[in-house]
């Protein structure tokens, strides 16, 4: 109960701030509007009707969706962290009967619930994922709440660093590149050369990338079944990497004093 | 007679502030119909300052004080009345000849650049005053060794004390040697002898250069060090305008001693009234000797005829009835 | 007034050299974001030669030339934008009202950006090298820089608009990132949008033009939109002194 309260006010906070919230979806807009003018425009000069398996109608909804997407995996957990962190709250934090890593994915999953309800939507309107039987729908189900816990924990455990770090600031705009390049959201990674196949398992990409195909019902049990697998290898990663810093961290923050 | 320097006549400054109501249809009801009123600052205020004055403003928070100071600077504009300095200057015109002759500090805002020694700014000012080269150096020297933060000029400001700081935007102030001077809370949140260098050398600066200082305080010690003359301001009005002692003067009701001494008093002499073990109060006007051994007295305190006590009781006093 | 705009430099060094992995970082974040926009554009050209007449080489000019406006702009002005904005919501301006200077320019100019100086130099780098591959006849490489001039003037005033906007609104800090991110909209080439978009970016708020005039004229296309492009932006910087006049009256009724 108390934690579906944190995701509500995380919801609340989301919808409170309207004029921004609006503002940066229309932002948002405009950039994929920007992209998909490009992509169409390239399709038309190339003269080809499907570029990596992706036609032009195809390309429109996965610049859309990978950026929805793009909103739903943010990285603001890192740094409500070192907010903590450098205000010394972090003591407060720990002292209240409840469990820091829980709470905290609620109120991700508060803060990205009107995108993760768009996404939800296409899901279930235009995507052909869940009229392609009963075992195809559940594997991407599980795949798509396993990504989602996934991410978290990544993104968890690089909040760590605001343990040693001053300033995580830069931290932003790096993940904010590495999503773009890697999550594929500025083009589908499918487009480059074969050479950057392995490309596609790295976290921002299953995020991304992946995600979209899915619903675009571009991939098949198998590889739904390889995403999935590395996914649970990454979250596996992050849990590992989770349980070897947190202690240290812990021990550092209070050696300082607060 | 020479005409006054700065000349308030029936000065008036109201705004108009905005009620919120909570909630989304609180908000949406304010986007049309929003809920003014009308807050009168300033009412009827008339003031005459003469070159060489040192004039301090009394009040408590939001008597408008401040808005009094911000009318005469011309950072705000006169609603009604007049206000001129130099005989024939309108502040809120903020002509360049005009802004030259003033100086001007506030306590609540700063000009010093946070990350930089304080001399980065004055430097900044000096070309922004136009002041020659060699006059500034030796008129900031003066200042820094005056205000004894000569060895803080390079340290960064964010690592200056409170009480440095203040002095840095005091001499920023006075960079440019303005003829009059107006300083809003020059001494809040510093320590005593922080106080009375600033309070010494403002003295001193007035007694040489006959600069005209205009300061506000809620703090008396600030007036009683400085002041040659008070205005009280209440609630947006003109309640007082004199002397210290003509202000204690006109409002000491029964003064009140305050005997402290080091032994009980046995017997209790007749008009002397016990408040514990070895502290008395006599009523001044009843007697004309003390009756008490003046051997055991350690101190003696006129009660109401302090500027606090004073002012404490004005302060209190209701808003007058619009 | 340029005695006292060395001063504001000097300043923004001395800033600047206090919080050096900052500039570093800040420089090289420029870079990276530069990088992925030319993978991106290389992925675009990748399947086709020629994109309505622009091709690689012409894309480049015109994405760099974009980021050169941008960070010229950056390195001028954002600093002081940022400032103001700040000065503004916490009601700090009662000094600048006392300063015998004109309030204006004083606050647009009152810091540098060295980060942006880096990336801005680079950019610059780079841009005279697609220069001197594009071979633009002497007229053309002056009107070239005259049309970049203009568009430092144009993203200044929009920012100043929407800086400016704060003695009215506050609350609302996304608005000072719609010029940035209209800019960078229209760091394409026009032809690529459906002809409503165009008409409105190419003549009512000229941003694709901004960016599009100076790249054609780099590489040997003059267009008479350089004009309308210099007297929009006059405009502009009318309207954005206008506003701060406004502004002040605001800010001193609210005081």
């Amino acid at each position: 109960m108390k934690y579906w309260l944190t995701c509500q006010n995380a919801l609340m906070a989301t919808l409170a701030y309207r004029g921004n919230l609006v503002l940066h979806l229309l932002m948002t807009a405009v950039n994929v509007m920007v992209t998909i003018f490009m992509w169409l425009a390239v399709y038309s000069f190339s003269g080809r009707s499907d570029i990596a398996g992706i036609q032009p109608n195809q390309m429109v909804i996965y610049l859309i969706v990978v950026n929805v997407l793009a909103l739903i995996f943010s990285t603001e957990p890192i740094f409500k962290f070192s907010g903590l962190v450098r205000s010394g709250n972090l003591s407060v934090v720990l002292m209240r009967p409840i469990n820091y890593f829980i709470q905290s994915f609620w109120d991700y999953l508060g803060r990205a619930l009107p995108f993760l309800v768009i996404y939800g939507l296409a899901t279930g309107f235009i995507s052909p994922v869940l009229r392609r039987g009963l075992l195809y729908g559940l594997s991407s189900l599980v795949l798509m709440g396993l990504t989602y816990g996934m991410f978290f924990l990544m993104i968890t455990a690089i909040s760590l660093c605001s343990f040693w770090l001053v300033q995580v600031w830069p931290l932003r705009p790096v993940l904010n590149a590495l999503f773009l390049l890697l999550g594929g959201q500025a083009f589908p990674l499918q487009v480059l050369p074969p050479a950057f196949a392995w490309l596609i398992y790295n976290p921002f990409s299953l995020a991304g990338n992946q995600l979209t195909l899915l619903l675009l019902g571009k991939l098949s049990l198998n590889q739904i079944l390889l995403a999935g697998g590395w996914a649970l290898g990454w979250a596996v990663v992050a849990l590992g990497i989770l349980k070897v810093v947190w202690p240290r961290g812990i021990r550092s923050y209070e050696g300082v004093g607060s | 007679m020479p005409s006054p320097i700065i000349t308030v006549d029936h000065a008036n400054f109201s705004y108009v502030t905005f009620t919120k109501q909570a909630g989304f249809s609180g908000a949406w009801h304010d986007l049309f119909h929003r809920q003014k009123s009308t807050v009168a600052a300033v009412q009827d205020i008339s003031l005459h300052v003469n070159r060489g004055e040192v004039l301090g403003l009394l009040g408590a928070n939001g008597a408008g004080k401040t808005t009094l100071i911000k009318l005469m600077t011309g950072i705000l504009p006169v609603n009604a009345g007049d206000v001129r300095l130099f005989t024939d200057q309108v502040p809120f015109r903020k002509r360049p000849a005009f802004l030259q002759r003033i100086g001007v500090m506030l306590s609540q805002k700063s000009q010093l650049a946070w990350d930089l020694p304080p001399l980065d700014t004055l430097v900044l000012l000096r070309e922004i005053y136009h002041i020659p080269h060699a006059a500034f150096t030796t008129w900031l020297a003066f200042l820094t060794k005056e205000l004894a933060v000569t060895p803080q000029l390079h340290v960064p400001v964010r690592k200056l004390s409170l009480g440095q700081r203040i002095k840095f935007e005091l001499i920023c102030a006075l960079i440019h040697k303005p003829e009059i001077l107006f300083l809003d809370e020059p001494t809040i949140g510093i320590d005593v002898s922080s106080q009375a260098n600033i309070y010494r050398f403002l003295k001193q600066l007035n007694h040489d250069t006959q600069m005209t200082i205009i300061l506000t305080s809620h703090n008396t010690k600030d007036i009683e060090a400085l002041a040659q003359r008070v205005a009280v301001i209440n609630y947006g009005h003109k309640i007082f305008d004199g002397t210290t002692t003509g202000l204690i003067s006109r409002y000491a009701t029964v003064p009140l001693l305050e005997i402290v001494t080091d032994v009980p008093l046995e017997p209790l002499p007749e008009h002397v009234r016990q408040v514990d073990a070895t502290h008395y109060e006599i009523d001044a006007t009843a007697l004309t000797t003390l009756p008490i051994d003046p051997r055991h007295i350690l101190s003696v305190n006129r009660h109401n005829g302090s500027l606090d006590a004073i002012l404490t009781q004005l302060f209190s006093e209701e808003a007058p009835t619009q | 007034m340029l005695k006292i705009y060395r001063v504001l430099v000097t300043q923004s060094l001395a800033e600047t050299m206090t919080y050096r992995v900052t500039t570093v970082l800040t420089a090289l974040f420029g870079v990276l974001f530069y990088a992925i926009e030319l993978i991106t554009g290389g992925v675009y050209f990748s399947f086709t030669p020629t994109i309505y007449g622009w091709n690689f080489l012409d894309y480049l000019n015109l994405i760099t030339t974009a980021n050169l406006i941008s960070y010229a702009y950056q390195f001028l002005f954002v600093a002081g934008h940022e400032n103001l904005v700040d000065q503004i919501l916490d009601g700090n301006l009662d000094y600048s009202l006392l300063r015998p200077v004109n309030s204006y320019w004083f606050h647009a100019c009152y810091r540098v950006d060295f980060p942006s100086l880096v990336t801005l130099l680079l950019t610059g780098v780079i841009e005279g090298v697609i220069l001197s591959k594009l071979h633009p006849t002497p007229l053309n490489l002056c009107l070239y820089l005259v049309a970049v001039v203009i568009g430092i003037g144009f993203v200044f005033a929009l920012n100043q608009i929407m800086v400016t906007l704060a003695f009215w609104v506050d609350g609302l800090s996304a608005l000072n990132g719609l010029p940035e991110d209209l800019m960078d909209a229209s760091a394409r080439p026009a032809k690529i949008y459906p002809r409503v978009i165009q008409q409105l970016f190419l003549w009512v708020i000229p941003s694709l033009a901004i960016t599009n005039v100076p790249a054609q004229f780099g590489h040997n296309r003059p267009t008479w939109l350089l004009l309308w492009t210099a007297l929009v932006t006059g405009v502009l910087l009318i309207l954005s002194y206008i506003e701060w006049q406004r502004g002040l009256l605001k800010y001193v009724s609210a005081n």
